[in-house]
Order: C-alpha cells, then sequence, then structure tokens
C-alpha cells in the first residue's frame, strides 16, 4: 500500500475503532439519551414556566432552550471526545499507534472524525427530544439542522482532541475541559437570552464561536435569531478550521 | 533492501534532567541475527527500544533500524518494525480479531490479505477459539501472545521486543523462541529481544550486556560465558592433599572453595576419571559449567538496582499511609 492509502485505511480504523467502543459502552449510551431528556423535561420545562414572561414574545423558554439543549450535549460530548487520547496513553494504546507507518496528521483526523461522529449522534439524540419541548419542523429544516451540528461537532472534539494531547492525567483533562466547557456554554446564548446583559458580557458572548453554531442552529429551524445565516456559517467553518489545526500542533508537539 | 545492519547506534545517549538513560551506547546488530540485549533494571533497554522504535528522540548520537535514521525518517523506520512494549498495549475493549484488524490497517496489509494474516498470525500463539474474545477476558498470558502475533502480522524486517516472555508459562515461552528463532532463522529478518532469562539468552546468536546506560559486553553467549571463566572440577577426597598434588603434577590449576578442591582445565569428565585413576578416595564430585547468568552477575555485579528508588517510594508510601490516618 502507498503511504497515502496506508493514511487512508488508517483513519477508518481509527474512526472504527472508536466507534465500536463506543457502543460497547452502555453507561456512555445511557448518557447520550438521558442527558439531554433530562435537561429538556426538567430544566427547560421548570424556567419556562417560570420566566417565559421575560422572553421574547415570539418564543417560550422551553423552544428558546431547544437549540441550547443541543448544544450542551455536543460541547459535553466533543470534548469527552478528548479524553480517550489521554485514555489511550495510560493504557498503552497509543505507543502502539504511534508506532504504525502512518502520519500524524492521519491520527490526529482518525481520532477527531471518530469522535465528531459519536458526538454527532448524541447530539441527535438530543435533538431528537423536539417534540418534549413543542418544537416542530420539517425534513428541510432538520437536514439543514443536523449540518449545523455536525460543524459545531466537529470544532468541539477538535478542542477535546487539543486539551487531551497536552494532559496526562484523566482529573487533569476534567478539570480543564470544565473550565473551558462551561464558559463556552454559558456564553452562548444557549441557557439564557443575551440582550440586556452587562456590555462585557455581551463582548464575550460575541467573542464565542459557539453563539454562532446556537444561532445557525436557531436560524436552521426557523426560530429567532440573532445573525445573518452567512456570519454563522463563516465563523463555524473558521472555528472547526481552527480547532482541527490546533488538535494537529497540539498532537505533534505531545508525540513528537 | 540494502545490507544496512538491522540496528546501528553511534554514541546514542539519553538523559532524563540529570540521569544519563543511555550513555554513548554503539550498538550494531547484523541482519538475520537472534539478538538479545540484557541489563539489569534500570539499565536503559526499554530506553533504547523507545528510541529505535522512534517514540523517543535521543538526546545525542544516533540510531538507524533497517537502514533508516530514527530521526530523519521516522515513518520509513515504523514500517521496517514490529514492536512489543514491555507494557500490553492493546485495546482491551476490542476483541482479539479487532485488534489485530485494527493493526493491519494502520500497517498497510491490503485488504484482501487481511483475513488470512489475522488467522494465521492468531493460529501461530494458539488464540483461533479467543478471537471473537473481548481482551478484557483476556488472562495476561493471552494478552502477551496477542501482542506477540500482532508485531508479526505485518512481517516485519526488524522485530523489536522488550521481555516478551514475562507471565508466560513454559510451554507458551518455548512456542514463542521457536518463532522468534524461525524469523531469524530467514536470514532476511532480524529479532531484537530484551529478557531477563538467562536461558533465553543462550538460545541467541548474539547477546549485548549493558549497564547504567553503557555497553558492557558484546558477543555469542559462548564467548561471554568464556569470559567467566572456564569449565572446573569441584571434589571431596579422602585426602585432599595427595589429591591436589596429582592434579598439579597432571598440569591443572589447583584452588580451595569451602573444603573442596577446585580443578581447573578443559574436559572435567576426563579429568575427573584420570584424577580417579590416581588418588583414590573421591567422597563428591561435581562439574562445574559456568553459564550466561554467571556471566552477567560477573559483569553487572551483585547489588540489586533501583534499590534506592524503591525504598524512597517505600518511604513516601507510609507517610501517605500516616497522613490518611490522621484524617
Ligand atoms: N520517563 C522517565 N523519566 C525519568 N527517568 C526515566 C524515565 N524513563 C526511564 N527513566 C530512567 O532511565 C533509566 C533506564 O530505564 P529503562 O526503562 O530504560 O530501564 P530498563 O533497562 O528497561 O529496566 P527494566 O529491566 O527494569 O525494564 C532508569 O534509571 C529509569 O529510572
Ligand atoms: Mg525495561
Amino acid at each position: 500500500m502507498s503511504p497515502l492509502a496506508t493514511d487512508l485505511a488508517a483513519v477508518v480504523a481509527l474512526s472504527r475503532r472508536d466507534l465500536i467502543r463506543f457502543f460497547r459502552d452502555r453507561s456512555q449510551i445511557l448518557g447520550a439519551v438521558g442527558r439531554p431528556a433530562i435537561w429538556m423535561l426538567l430544566f427547560a420545562t421548570g424556567l419556562h414556566h417560570a420566566f417565559s414572561s421575560d422572553l421574547d414574545s415570539r418564543i417560550g423558554y422551553k423552544q428558546f432552550a431547544y437549540a441550547g439543549a443541543i448544544a450542551m450535549t455536543i460541547l459535553f460530548g466533543g470534548m469527552f471526545q478528548g479524553v480517550t487520547i489521554v485514555w489511550d496513553r495510560e493504557f498503552g494504546m497509543l505507543r502502539a499507534v504511534l508506532v504504525a507507518p502512518v502520519s500524524r496528521t492521519a491520527i490526529v483526523l482518525g481520532k477527531t472524525l471518530a469522535g465528531a461522529c459519536v458526538t454527532l449522534l448524541q447530539g441527535f439524540a438530543a435533538a431528537a427530544f423536539a417534540p418534549l419541548v413543542e418544537v416542530h419542523f420539517g425534513a428541510f429544516d432538520a437536514v439543514r439542522l443536523l449540518a449545523a451540528m455536525a460543524v459545531m461537532a466537529l470544532a468541539v472534539t477538535a478542542l477535546g482532541v487539543t486539551v487531551g494531547s497536552r494532559m496526562r492525567t484523566f482529573e487533569g483533562f476534567g478539570v480543564i475541559s470544565n473550565f473551558v466547557v462551561l464558559p463556552l456554554y454559558f456564553l452562548s446564548g444557549g441557557v439564557f437570552p443575551t440582550s440586556g446583559l452587562p456590555p462585557w458580557m455581551h463582548a464575550l458572548v460575541l467573542a464565542n464561536p459557539v453563539t454562532y453554531g446556537v444561532d445557525l442552529m436557531r436560524a436552521s429551524i426557523g426560530q429567532p435569531h440573532a445573525f445573518a445565516a452567512t456570519i454563522d456559517v463563516g465563523v463555524q467553518a473558521v472555528f472547526a478550521t481552527a480547532m482541527c489545526l490546533a488538535a494537529l500542533g497540539a498532537f505533534r508537539r505531545a508525540a513528537g | 533492501m540494502t545490507a544496512a545492519p538491522a540496528v546501528c547506534t553511534r554514541a546514542l545517549s539519553r538523559s532524563y534532567g540529570s540521569l544519563k538513560a543511555l550513555d554513548e551506547l554503539d550498538l550494531e546488530v547484523a541482519r538475520g541475527q537472534l539478538f538479545a540485549l540484557l541489563g539489569p533494571n534500570g539499565a536503559g533497554k526499554s530506553t533504547t527500544i523507545a528510541i529505535l522504535t522512534t517514540l523517543l528522540a535521543p538526546t545525542s548520537g544516533e540510531a538507524m533500524v533497517a537502514g533508516w535514521d530514527v530521526v530523519r525518517s521516522p515513518r520509513q523506520v515504523r514500517a521496517s518494525i514490529g514492536v512489543v512494549f514491555q507494557e500490553i498495549s492493546l485495546d482491551d475493549r476490542l476483541t482479539a480479531r479487532e485488534n489485530l484488524e485494527f493493526h493491519a490497517m494502520t500497517h498497510g496489509i491490503d485488504a484482501s490479505r487481511r483475513s488470512p494474516r489475522i488467522a494465521e498470525a492468531l493460529a501461530s500463539v494458539g488464540l483461533s477459539s479467543a478471537a471473537g474474545k473481548r481482551v478484557r477476558a483476556f488472562s495476561g498470558g493471552m494478552k502477551r501472545r496477542l501482542e506477540i502475533a500482532r508485531a508479526m502480522l505485518h512481517e516485519p524486517a526488524v522485530l523489536v521486543l522488550d521481555e516478551p516472555t514475562v507471565g508466560l508459562d513454559p510451554q507458551t515461552r518455548r512456542t514463542v523462541w521457536e518463532q522468534l528463532a524461525a524469523i531469524a532463522a530467514t536470514r532476511e529478518r532480524t529479532v531484537f529481544v530484551t529478557t531477563h532469562y538467562m536461558d533465553e539468552a543462550e538460545r541467541c546468536d548474539d547477546v549485548a550486556i549493558v549497564d547504567h546506560g553503557r555497553l558492557i559486553a558484546r558477543g555469542s553467549p559462548a564467548a561471554l560465558v568464556a569470559r567467566a571463566g572456564g569449565e572446573r572440577l569441584v571434589v571431596r577426597t579422602e585426602d585432599d592433599a595427595k589429591a591436589a598434588a596429582h592434579a598439579q603434577a597432571l598440569g591443572w590449576r589447583v584452588g580451595n572453595d569451602a573444603g573442596r578442591l577446585v580443578i581447573e582445565g578443559d574436559r572435567p569428565e576426563a579429568m575427573l576419571a584420570r584424577l580417579a585413576e590416581r588418588a583414590a578416595g573421591i567422597r563428591e564430585a561435581t562439574i562445574v559449567r559456568p553459564k550466561l547468568e554467571d556471566a552477567f552477575v560477573a559483569l553487572t555485579g551483585r547489588e540489586l538496582r533501583d534499590v534506592r528508588e524503591e525504598g524512597g517510594d517505600r518511604a513516601a508510601m507510609a507517610t501517605n499511609l500516616r497522613a490518611r490516618g490522621r484524617r
């Protein structure tokens, strides 16, 4: 096989391996389905009744929080994919991968693609709870929503791989990933509306690429949204590309 | 393929802070050899392997595998080697077959050749019936055998194994060594193995002993054994003085060890027969043939290694326990 063919086969092998691992892990599947269900059913519905009067009158809190719940699933799910790198290092499997005659780029790509697939599946499960929060959309909108989710899943997974490449312990990974994920989530406009925030916080919201992902998801299913779709798509594309490059850089540096 | 040596290092050094794990190591292993790298704990064997397998950069010096420089051409080096690491490196959530499929795909084995190669490799280590079982449920020995099968799957030019037979039962150890010998017997492919088992090292064509990151002995097992002193006859007789005089008269070197005569010379069986002819009353006789283990101990000394570090660990653990107790 030529080096390129081997690299491609390696991407497939790495992706397949992580997908098999995901589907064999019942707790992960349960978490993927259970977390968004609880979030939408309890949190969103609860808050819906608490302060729907303060929101944009065109939409209730349940409907408002829908895209946020998907984003949350993708953020936590994607970030967590980075832990597979720490895991592989801890249990020796990474060394077996690193002595294979494949480029580091192929390894990062395989890990990131597999992680993004798993993350997207989790996002899928979250999105399927739409009826629970009385969100309705047609097939075409569903495809647009899925595309928006896919780009975000790729970007966030790459971020997870970046952090995972630099961490040596599970504990370290847990701490750092929470530090990264929580602000990205809270400042995305997915949990609370961003109008009326203090200026410093509003600036952070605008600087947060996840904001545009949430906005794009809203736009794709016909909900009120803040930015033009071209801006949302542009920011997401840059976000995903930058994160993939960061993942590659971090992995290369860590693996030598 | 070039006629370059399978492995060649020049002044290879690696430091961890102030510790020199490898200190100007010069090592050349010819192609087609069954080669063993020996050394006490902490001697630098695994460090050497990490560098040869491109996982660790040398601090200075250079290393070539199958004619490729490990720093400049890592991908070519990786394409030439099959590795068994000291620690298990399987994916325990996958089955044995899935582990090998993963390896085949990352080592450029064509899709059409994967299945037969995998079946063959599994059979060679007696794991055919466990192919569909998750590695998690494997015993330590089964995991090791699977790793050995994996390292050989893509028929690498240089097989590198770090203490591959630790924890294996005698039957498996024997089959593994038969396979390693068969690979080297092709005279095309090379086996580079580290081991603490001297009986295994004695089966090799060529042996190097390292200590403190330096090469301290090199040669065939027989040549190294010869350096630990020749064969000798140890006897206890009714009249040691008379027996010693006879032995000296025959031109043999005679010494004394714990009330026994130690007589050095060639072919101790013949010496015993001749001595028995002249000096009656031999009560006890032993023929001592030094083994590689004697040579190893003679060359590397008797003190245990890493004792200081282990002591440190124990002290740290005790402190830890005390701290917990207080809580
Ligand atoms: N990552 C590391 N950081 C610091 N020191 C290290 C590291 N890895 C190895 N060493 C040190 O380098 C020296 C050589 O270690 P190495 O693992 O190569 O020994 P070895 O010959 O394989 O020993 P063993 O027979 O116990 O496996 C030891 O003193 C070890 O403590
Ligand atoms: Mg070692």
